[in-house]
């Protein structure tokens, strides 16, 4: 009996401490890996400002928040941060409508080779840094609101009678449900309308695409669209579940790329896959095991350290080892997308 | 000097080179001509190292050098050059040639630093050198210039001039001449024939232009399908009746109601309607024209095919036809309407399909999918337009929802015929719809587009089966070097001998 309880025990560390973070974290790059696989995808660049314009649509999103919250407005339970995202990701639709205006299109006229792209791509970046960071400032901002948990560990032990608890809190589960609604929607648009197929038929072959009639300034205007969308939502559930630091979306460039590279770059299941491989492995590979063991072992035989592979300090050495190793192993990724 | 014996390269169930054996001896130019997909480049890329041989061996001197990496033959003396010259852009001709030498001292960073003395009289003896070949391929007058600034042909001379440094016994020249300018072009050959006589080297060279050949080479050997047709002398082999033969293609099977029929030939003249015409068309790229002032055109209802030898402007007059490249000069009408200054899009928009030769279908997109972004326009329901095309190609309905990269070439071709049809086009255009497939698809193709045409659509195609094309043409146009050589009904140009020569090139 206490040998089954101490399994349950073990299994609920995992659930709290490894699995359930695993999935947010993991949602929140498999959206923002979406962003950048469409656009590398349609676009054929590798957008190194993708991680500043999801800083951009949380910061107009966290204003709107504030907004609103001094005038009183609140979602009740749920963080007023979802009703100030749609103008977050307006925001951000006008902005990158006009970053492509001023920058990617006059490239994409002159038939400029990715690396062009990707380099102009770097500057937009340092620029909207710099934006975000003149409004918002450099430091953290916290905007969540609302309920804190869905479930929490209290509860949870008084309901189980375990000695571990489980927490959930409501912006990991709002994080997987706006993650697994966007990745349903998303597909929708790309397999059955007729703007999705343009797209598919542009990224997979632009000159037959032309040749069937598809405007290409109506795909590139689509996707840009979707990259901003992607990136707002993406970027204000990490705000939520963390939170709001414009150094940490800079950061957040390396796993989501990661991401993108390790499923096959330009593919989107991919994209979502990879977010979630790379998420886990962080997370599996920073976690402290000392607890899980001490459950699971005889006593003669518990460890002495932490048992945890690699301090966190280290997470992004995680997703970096990864790239490496995709790139050097099967460098088109699990799924085949294109070769970088 | 070189015996090939029994040189095979097979890529997967593709015999690129079968059971080939030639010998070139020492001091000769032999020629390699063939139609494409001949197996020249191959066997030149096998003999030169470049990829390990299935079967069979290559003797240099007697010696055994089969499947020796390329800068082991260097040493030997063994040299080949590529159809695309390759040079270092960013460095003077002179530089470019000084860089060929190997195992300079000054490369070593103990004898940079020690002995410059040396360094400094070995540079000094290779500058000269370099100087001497640039006055031997008159290239002077650009000596100090950017190699990348150098027009084609100059790059082909200074390709020529690499080989000089090193002092090559036998030198495999891949196309020399393409893209390379009439006048130019005898300067390259002069070099040759002077690298010939008074160095005593030995070529072997894959060549399109015929006049080329006939002035440099003895003897010519002709490739196709991977073994040796025919060789002998430039004339003997050019006047070789199998060598013709293969250069227009396979015969057109012996079926009634295949050839358009006389009526149809005799019906065309001057007051036929032109569907799509392409008059006195100039243009290339990067400044140099390929399109020299031809005219292009079909009849409505009818089937006119562009044949002629490689180089001879054919794809680009159908991507001018298209508005994927810009003219200088002359103009394309659809219907009597002018549309030289509109888009593909709204070309196509207007009636026009084209099914390219290449990368022709959504490789990630299923079979049905496909067809339906050749309706990507109509705004109205497609299925009947689909359900027809169906019932031309069977294999569409059965493999819907199979992706179109998962399709077999000839199934590649149908489907780009397919999609190129649901716009339900006025004027289709096919690049080689028959290229890479096999013979039993390719008379399919050919009754299937016969087909098409008695639906009423005109058709223009580009086909490198000369033969079978002609066969079923109302119209039939010879180009070569970017000019109308003969144009005649597809009987008529199939029948001529003047024509059938021309085929070869040049």
């Amino acid at each position: 009996m206490q040998a089954i309880i101490d399994a349950l025990n073990a299994i609920v560390l995992l659930l709290n401490f490894v699995i359930v973070p695993g999935l947010a974290y993991g949602s929140q790059l498999a959206l923002g890996a979406l962003g950048i696989t469409l656009v590398f995808g349609i676009l054929r660049f590798a957008n190194f400002a993708h991680g500043d314009i999801m800083a951009f649509g949380t910061m107009v999103t966290i204003l709107m928040t504030w907004w609103l919250q001094s005038i009183g407005v609140s979602l009740g339970p749920l963080p007023t941060a979802l009703l100030a995202l749609p103008v977050g990701i307006l925001a951000t639709i006008v902005m990158v409508t006009v970053t492509d205006k001023l920058v990617y299109r006059h490239f994409r006229r002159q038939k400029a080779r990715p690396v062009t792209l990707m380099i102009a791509s770097i500057g937009v970046m340092l620029m909207m840094n710099g934006i975000v960071r003149f409004v918002i400032g450099p430091n953290d901002r916290n905007f969540l609101d609302g309920e804190r948990f869905i479930i929490s560990a209290r509860e949870f032990k008084v309901m189980t009678g375990l000695n571990e608890g489980l927490s959930i809190k409501v912006s990991q589960g709002l994080t997987v449900v706006i993650a697994l609604i966007c990745v349903f929607a998303l597909f929708w648009l790309l397999q059955k309308t007729r703007t999705g197929k343009s797209m598919r038929a542009y990224s997979d072959n632009e000159d037959l695409a032309l040749l069937s009639g598809v405007n290409p300034d109506r795909v590139v205007q689509v996707t840009w669209i979707l990259a901003a969308i992607l990136a707002t939502i993406a970027g204000t559930l990490y705000g939520l579940d963390k939170s709001f630091k414009p150094f940490t979306y800079l950061q957040l460039l390396l796993p989501m790329f990661a991401a993108a590279i390790v499923g096959g770059i330009g593919n989107p299941i991919g994209a979502i896959v990879g977010g979630y491989v790379i998420a886990f492995s962080e997370v599996i590979v920073t976690y402290a095991y000392k607890k899980v063991f001490i459950y699971l072992l005889p006593q003669s035989l518990e460890p002495q350290g932490l048992m945890q592979l690699l301090s966190t300090d280290y997470k992004f050495a995680v997703s970096f080892m990864i790239l490496v190793l995709v790139l050097l192993i099967k460098p088109t990724g699990i799924f085949k997308g294109k070769v970088l | 000097m070189i015996s090939i014996e029994r040189l095979s390269k097979h890529f997967g169930g593709l015999k690129a080179v079968d059971d080939v054996s030639i010998n070139i001896s020492k001091g000769s130019i032999t020629g390699l001509i063939g139609p494409n997909g001949a197996g020249k480049t191959t066997l030149f890329n096998t003999v030169a190292g470049l990829h390990a041989p299935t079967d069979g061996r290559v003797l240099l001197d007697g010696e055994d050098i089969t499947g020796l990496k390329p800068h082991r033959l260097f040493a030997k003396g063994l040299l080949r050059t590529f159809q695309i010259a390759h040079e270092y852009s960013r460095m003077s001709v002179t530089e470019n040639l000084m860089m060929v030498p190997p195992g300079q001292s000054g490369e070593s960073l103990i004898h940079a630093w020690f002995h410059p003395g040396r360094v400094a009289r070995e540079e000094d003896a290779i500058y000269q050198k370099a100087r001497e070949v640039i006055d031997f391929l008159n290239l002077g007058t650009v000596a100090d210039e950017l190699a990348g600034n150098l027009s084609g042909g100059q790059k082909k001379l200074l390709e020529l001039g690499r080989t000089m440094m090193v002092d090559a016994r036998i030198v495999f020249l891949d196309e020399v001449g393409a893209g390379v300018n009439r006048t130019l072009l005898r300067d390259i050959g002069d070099a040759i024939i002077k690298l010939n006589r008074e160095k005593g080297y030995t070529f072997c060279m894959i060549e399109h232009d015929m006049d080329f050949i006939r002035r440099l080479c003895d003897p010519v050997i002709c490739m196709a399908e991977g073994a040796v047709l025919a060789e002998g002398t430039a004339e003997e082999v050019q006047n070789n009746e199998e060598v013709i033969e293969a250069y227009l293609g396979r015969g057109l099977k012996n079926k009634s109601g295949s050839a358009a029929s006389p009526g149809r030939i005799s019906s065309k003249s001057d007051e036929t309607e032109c569907a799509l015409i392409g008059e006195k068309m100039v243009g290339g790229y990067h400044g140099s024209d390929i399109l020299k002032g031809c005219t292009v055109d079909v009849g409505e209802g009818e089937i006119a095919v562009i044949v002629g030898p490689n180089g001879a402007g054919k794809s680009t007059a159908m991507k001018a036809l298209l508005g994927m490249l810009k003219l200088k000069a002359g103009s394309v009408r659809l219907n009597s309407d002018e549309i030289s200054h509109l888009s593909v899009q709204d070309r196509i928009a207007r009636g026009i399909a084209f099914a390219p030769q290449n990368s022709n279908v959504f490789l990630s997109m299923s079979v049905q999918e496909n067809l339906e972004m050749g309706a990507f326009l109509s705004a109205d329901d497609t299925g009947e337009t689909r359900h027809q095309i169906c019932r031309l190609f069977p294999i569409l309905e059965e493999k819907k929802d199979q992706l179109a990269g998962e399709l077999s070439g000839g199934q590649r071709q149908q489907v780009a015929v397919g999609r190129a049809l649901m716009s339900r086009p006025s004027v289709l255009m096919l690049d080689e719809p028959t290229a890479g497939v096999s013979p039993i698809v390719m008379d399919e193709l050919f009754d299937r587009i016969l087909e098409i045409r008695n639906t009423g659509v005109s058709i223009l195609m580009v086909e490198q089966n000369a033969r079978q094309a002609l066969g079923i043409a109302d119209t039939g146009f010879v180009l070569v070097v970017g000019e109308n050589r003969y144009t005649d009904t597809g009987q008529a140009l199939l029948t001529d001998p003047e024509v059938r020569r021309s085929f070869l090139g040049g």
